[in-house]
């Protein structure tokens, strides 16, 4: 049963990259000052066991190559601009999705001096994965989820 | 050269082939509220690292995963089995108030248990810390 | 000297505080004359440094130099106190490079100003230090931003014909963290590289105050994704420090098996990192398969991938059942062959090994005047590791060596980080062997209000120093948190000079150092 609905899962969230941007989707990952845990599970999803390219899926070196930034961190003071930089200069249209509890809502740190707790307050998230840090498989349920707003995002 | 061409061959195709398997027993999920009614205690708001348990007018007990951290605390604080740990990790949401789950939370005095157990008042442990 | 220290300066109590630390009250003017003491006639090393804010107990700021002298495993620390009236102190960073640091975030967070500090810049703030903004000062509320500043870069300036000044971050090009490095090169060579880091300071030192200290424990688990663990064993550490209590024998032994856990999947995950430096694909995916199937291990026997969750005060939260064992020395015994074999094709790969040789080096001398700790400072011939100087948990009772190389160059670094993986697969199974039966967790003692304590313990990339003084109520009134990556960022600019802009990347990998921890 499980198999048979990861089999389905997959084959829809391969289906949804090939109706929204054809093969590929492509990802600029932004660190907006979080701990490093949901940098290396994201980073995690590239290696042999996960392999997210093997979806279409790939992350790339500049914002203008994406489609799609992976925020995480609860934007700190000193990157706040860059975070604005990076979205500004990512080509239309765009999603951002918010991983982890800090990105989702402030998690530990929540606000503080230097930190706002959580980036929906600088820029607009399309996607939410809670999860201190998010699992992989959690990462990429995310991805799914925001291709299908994709989708919609460009219907209007 | 011979060797990395051994272990590749040797290694195999190691990618997974069920890409939502379920996690761990062990794994720390997003913790649920349970079919057992709360008592009032308050605990579990006042456990909260994160103040991710709140009280909405005194009548709702609110849970939002968006600044949850996932420590299973208010699981082993909750005296009545309310909030149940589970292992569920696919919480990606593209509507962030799906992220809060709402239970109801008795008021002051509704019968003895309560008012043995509910002497709450969010006044005194509002603060996540 | 000492005497002159006795008989001047009343030595503080030692009842509440640890056993092997002595504590000198020292006056300001007395200041760098007894740290020069310290490091260069005892052998001390800057263990931290740290300002406080005490006006409401005593009504002074206060500075605490923590040495740390391995050879007589004891701590000293210098207290001094600093009136409101005036609120500067003497720099010892002329004589005692390291630190450097140390002062400059005091000047930035507290407002106490270094005297003939030789580079007086701010630390934590990127341009001007914005004015009576002083956050770590207890009236100063959690939630007022840091406000927006006059720009103004403190780059060191390189002049000449031909040198061009190249930016890149702070958001890179790979899934790494955040920092911006501006390097000054002629053609490919690097004259000078400025690397300006704390763009991840999120203010948890500032956040922690008033905390409980359970809680605070959950904080000190998310300065660092992948220090976790260490940083939750120092602060542990120093609780139970403060608070004089003996952890079950079974506890010890759980925390050396979670921490070597830790620094094998950090250590082999680096192999396999180190191979992107210079394109070896093969390296990049069996070292993020071995590191992702130490991971899902962790994930079995703890219920989280990055060891969260797994201490708590006084004790750990998981215990490890006889099934759990059998699957902890399995999985082990497998990735240890399959590590063997990896490192024999790396370390005799040409490519590799000409990518790697003689790259980057930092000299033993650069490696002492900054205090450089971990895998960096072993692979330079510094041969400290506080699991050995200072043990904690059960490392005194297991054997293990401590690896270190002469060399100081990218491959050493290497050559370390894979001799103590070995190293921790030893331990592991040793630890294992011993296990003792018994209570993982026994409950702290309540600690009395406003006294201090450290704590310590040795993460993948070197010593993680928890400083901590209790408030009313078993909550927290100041906590300093000094990573390993605090204490090696500085080194790494001086290891890039005079190699080229490519070897940049494999350089910085090398070190292997946290952004978030170094910032916090």
């Amino acid at each position: 049963m499980l198999h048979q609905q990861a089999a389905s899962d997959r084959k829809m969230l391969q289906n949804r990259i090939k109706e929204v941007l054809g093969h590929s989707l492509h990802i600029r990952h932004v660190d907006s000052g979080s701990c490093n845990g949901c940098d290396f599970e994201m980073s995690t999803l590239t290696n042999p066991i996960y392999d997210i390219q093997r979806l279409g899926v790939d992350f790339v070196a500049s914002p203008r190559h994406a489609d799609m930034l992976l925020v995480t961190g609860g934007v700190t003071v000193h990157l706040e601009e860059a975070l604005k930089k990076t979205y500004q200069a990512t080509a239309h249209p765009k999603m951002v999705v918010a991983v982890g509890s800090c990105a989702c809502g402030g998690g530990i740190v929540g606000e503080t001096y230097a930190n706002y707790g959580g980036i929906d307050q600088i820029v607009p998230v399309y996607v939410y994965i809670p999860g201190c840090p998010p699992r992989p498989q959690a990462i990429m349920e995310g991805i799914l989820l925001a291709l299908d707003r994709m989708n919609e995002h460009r219907e209007r | 050269m011979f060797q990395i061409f051994s272990k590749i061959w040797k290694t195999g195709v190691v990618t997974q082939k069920d890409d939502f398997s379920e996690a761990p027993p062990l794994f720390r999920g997003k913790p649920v509220f349970g079919t057992t009614a709360c008592n009032g205690c308050g605990q579990c708001i006042k456990v909260c690292p994160t103040g991710a348990i709140t009280l909405i007018n005194y009548q709702l007990l609110s849970l939002s995963y968006s600044s949850c951290i996932f420590c299973d605390i208010c699981t082993g604080e909750c005296k009545t089995g309310t909030i149940q740990p589970t292992t569920e990790y696919r919480l990606a949401t593209k509507h962030k108030p799906d992220l809060t789950i709402t239970t109801s939370f008795p008021q002051k005095g509704d019968d003895e248990h309560v008012a043995s157990a509910g002497s709450f008042r969010p006044e005194n442990a509002a603060k996540p810390y | 000297m000492e005497q002159h220290l006795d008989l001047h300066f009343p030595l503080f109590a030692r009842g509440y505080n640890m056993k092997n630390e002595a504590v000198y009250l020292v006056l300001k003017e007395d200041l760098p004359e007894a740290c020069k003491y310290f490091v260069h006639e005892r052998g001390g090393r800057i263990f931290t440094i740290l300002g406080n804010d005490e006006r409401q107990i005593h009504g002074s700021f206060a500075l605490y130099y923590i040495f740390s002298i391995d050879s007589e495993q004891q701590f000293i620390t210098l207290k001094i106190l600093i009136g409101e009236s005036d609120l500067t102190f003497p720099s010892i960073t002329n004589k005692i490079p390291a630190a450097n640091w140390y002062e400059r975030e005091i000047f930035d967070l507290l407002g106490i100003m270094p005297l003939n500090h030789p580079s007086p810049y701010p630390l934590i703030f990127h341009h001007e230090r914005p004015r009576g903004f002083y956050p770590l000062r207890k009236e100063f509320s959690l939630d007022v931003k840091i406000p927006h500043q006059q720009v103004v870069e403190h780059f060191t300036k390189v002049e000449g014909t031909g040198i061009v000044q190249i930016p890149v971050g702070p958001i890179h090009a790979g899934i790494i963290e955040p920092g911006h490095f501006r390097f000054s090169a002629v053609g490919d060579t690097v004259i000078h590289l400025n690397a300006r880091l704390f763009y991840t300071h999120r203010g948890i030192e500032k956040r922690s105050e008033g905390m409980p200290l359970n809680q605070a424990l959950l904080l000190a688990e998310r300065i660092c994704g992948v220090c976790a663990l260490s940083h939750a064993a120092s602060f542990a550490h120093a609780v139970e420090n403060i608070g004089q209590t003996e952890l079950p024998e079974r506890a010890r032994f759980l925390r050396t098996i979670f921490l070597e856990l830790e620094r094998l999947y950090n250590h082999i995950g680096d192999v396999g990192n180190i191979c992107a430096g210079f394109g070896f694909a093969f390296g990049i995916s069996q070292g993020s398969r071995l590191r992702e199937e130490l991971l899902q291990l962790n994930e079995r026997i703890t219920g989280h991938r990055y060891l969260r969750g797994v201490i708590r005060l006084g004790g750990t939260h998981v215990d490890l059942s006889l099934s759990q064992i059998r699957d902890i020395r399995n999985t082990l015994h497998r990735i240890e062959s399959e590590f063997r074999e990896l490192t024999e094709i790396l370390l005799s790969h040409e490519i590799a090994m000409n990518r790697m040789q003689s790259t980057g080096r930092l000299s033993l001398s650069q490696v002492m005047d900054l205090e450089v700790v971990g895998p960096a400072a072993r692979a330079s011939g510094r041969n400290i590791d506080i699991r050995r100087d200072q043990p904690y948990a059960a490392y005194s009772i297991l054997s293990f060596s401590v690896p270190h190389y002469t060399e100081g160059d990218v491959l050493a670094r290497i050559r370390v980080r894979i001799d103590e993986a070995f190293q921790s697969f030893s331990l592991i199974d040793q630890a294992i062997d011993r296990l003792p039966t018994g209570k993982i967790c026994t409950p702290i003692n309540d600690l009395p209000a406003y006294h201090w304590a450290f704590g310590w313990s040795e993460s993948p990339r070197g010593e993680n120093v928890h400083w901590f003084m209790t408030g009313p109520n078993q909550t927290i009134y100041r906590y300093r948190i000094r990573s390993a990556a605090y204490s090696n960022w500085p080194a790494v600019p001086l290891a890039v000079q005079g190699n080229i802009i490519p070897d940049f990347p494999l350089i910085n990998k090398s070190f292997e150092l946290c952004y978030s921890c170094c910032d916090r």
